[in-house]
């Protein structure tokens, strides 16, 4: 039940078309308030880049975790999306970035929601997950991939 | 010779991400390396895997993985305790061990 809350098959973006890191963030601020996780898509974008103020959000081989829990967020989920082609993010291996896992909470989203988060954000780490989904082309096949991590919690 | 016993405090500044992605590297890497581990989180979702005081005090190796000043932290008070950013630990926590280990051997 809550892993539909969090993750659906519309969170997921292929071939986004972004220049850099401030347009891919504008874009998945824009789909979150499509999807009704956020009120306002410029207040979750400076969401986004505040944390991203403190601290770049790229991993290695092209990943990123942007998050955010600013005030805009009305429902915890989850945004996956990929560009079309790889965007310069300071990263920790100082590789572009093609994929993101954007995590969306509200100030007073619940726990388990938060746990939900946090199991994807510990499969992150594992290269072989991060192939798969940086590997796949196909929506259903990367909803199975994230929805599978939460399910099993 | 009983297992070697690693414990380890993650915490970010959201508790979102970083915080989960460094427990999980430590968790894994410990393992593969021979360690007991148990890794508490002080993430959005509060403290989850709350380390005891018996546990500090039994473990060979104590790491903490902090971009803040974790909660409860008197429990570490005497005991050595080794820092390191949660982005060493997301990123190369097997080797952070080793390095920890390498500095125990030399005292």
């Amino acid at each position: 039940m809550a892993q539909n809350e969090v993750i659906k098959r519309e969170h997921i973006m292929l071939g986004l078309s972004a220049a850099d890191k401030e347009e891919c963030l504008r874009a998945i601020a824009q789909k979150a308030v499509e999807l009704g996780l956020c009120t306002d898509a410029q207040a979750a974008y400076e969401g986004f880049m505040f944390r991203e103020s403190q601290g770049a959000t790229g991993l290695e081989d092209g990943f990123a975790i942007p998050h955010t829990r600013c005030d805009a967020v009305v429902k915890s989920g989850v945004i996956f999306a990929k560009t079309q082609k790889p965007v310069e993010w300071e990263s920790m291996d100082d590789q572009p970035v093609e994929v993101m896992l954007a995590l969306i909470v509200p100030k007073d989203g619940s726990n388990e929601h938060i746990r939900l988060l946090a199991a994807l954000s510990r499969m992150l780490i594992k290269k072989d997950f991060r192939e798969a989904l940086k590997g796949s082309s196909s929506e259903e096949e990367i909803f199975e991939l994230l929805s599978g991590v939460m399910n099993e919690k | 010779m009983a297992e070697k016993k690693l414990v380890a405090l993650c915490a970010c500044t959201m508790g979102l991400a970083h915080t989960f992605m460094a427990a999980q590297a430590l968790e894994d890497a410990a393992k593969e390396m021979g360690y007991e581990v148990k890794v508490e989180t002080q993430g959005a979702d509060g403290i989850q895997n709350e380390l005891t005081p018996a546990e500090i005090a039994d473990a060979d190796i104590i790491i903490h993985a902090v971009a803040i000043e974790p909660q409860n932290n008197e429990r570490f008070d005497d005991y050595e305790i080794y820092e390191i950013g949660l982005q060493d630990a997301i990123k190369n926590a097997a080797g952070i061990i080793r390095e920890i280990e390498e500095m125990m051997a030399e005292g």
